[in-house]
């Protein structure tokens, strides 16, 4: 196996790994967190904190535009 | 208010923090050059982080006045793209942390083989940075132009 071969192998792992854990912070983002701060430290748990705090304010603006969609 | 002001603070601490790895890359062995880089990354992912939260909840209250304002359907299409740069930067975070690690296992691979080259090891990790950085500036992140200049060195 060459070294490029091998490089490839590892980007194409880590994509198949960012895709796993994205999969599981759209299914469940407390559970996906759990998990990140266990296998991954707190470091990037805080970071995946950080956008779910952004997921909320983005919940709260779309409950607003529904709020305002909606007929009286 | 308060927590803004905090966070702005955090974010200069960490910009000088990959200003000072990046100055002092250039020292020590190979294998401790390349963990460095690690370090500057990851440093500058939770620049990207901390910048991406701020502007999201930002983008995402100017979406939700426009609504209360009685522009519903200008205040989604606002939304929906602050929806789009959460989705890639969360995708960007994952992408860059499972990067570093695998370059952190790298490098002690290659330090246990007395390797000279390190490249190999760390080119996914720029490879994710470069990702990262492009997409913190398509979406107008703001980040400290210090620590993008730094981040640039990294790659």
């Amino acid at each position: 196996m060459s070294t490029g071969s091998i490089v490839e192998a590892i980007v194409d792992g880590i994509a198949a790994l960012a895709k796993f854990i994205a999969n599981l912070m759209e299914a469940d983002r407390e559970k996906a967190i759990e998990y990140a701060k266990q296998k991954h430290g707190d470091a990037f748990a805080a970071r995946l904190r950080m956008m779910v705090e952004a997921e909320l304010a983005i919940a709260q603006a779309q409950a607003a535009i529904d709020a305002a969609s909606s007929p009286e | 208010m308060l927590r803004q002001t905090l966070a702005r603070f955090e974010f200069w601490i960490r910009s000088l923090l990959l200003v000072c790895i990046v100055v002092i890359c250039g020292c020590g062995t190979p294998a401790t050059k390349a963990r460095k880089v690690v370090s500057g990354a990851d440093v500058f992912a939770e620049i990207v982080a901390n910048g991406g939260r701020v502007g999201i909840v930002d983008c995402a209250a100017k979406a939700e006045a426009r609504a209360k304002a009685g522009d519903p359907k200008g205040a989604q299409v606002d939304l929906d793209k602050c929806r789009r740069v959460l989705a890639g930067l969360e995708k960007g975070l994952i992408a860059e942390h499972l990067a570093s690690g695998a370059a952190y296992s790298a490098i002690d691979a290659g330090e246990a083989v007395e390797a000279k080259d390190y490249t190999g090891a760390i080119a996914p990790l720029k490879d994710a940075v470069r990702a990262l950085l492009q997409l913190a500036i398509d979406a107008g992140i703001k980040i400290p132009p210090e620590a993008l200049a730094a981040a640039k060195g990294l790659l």
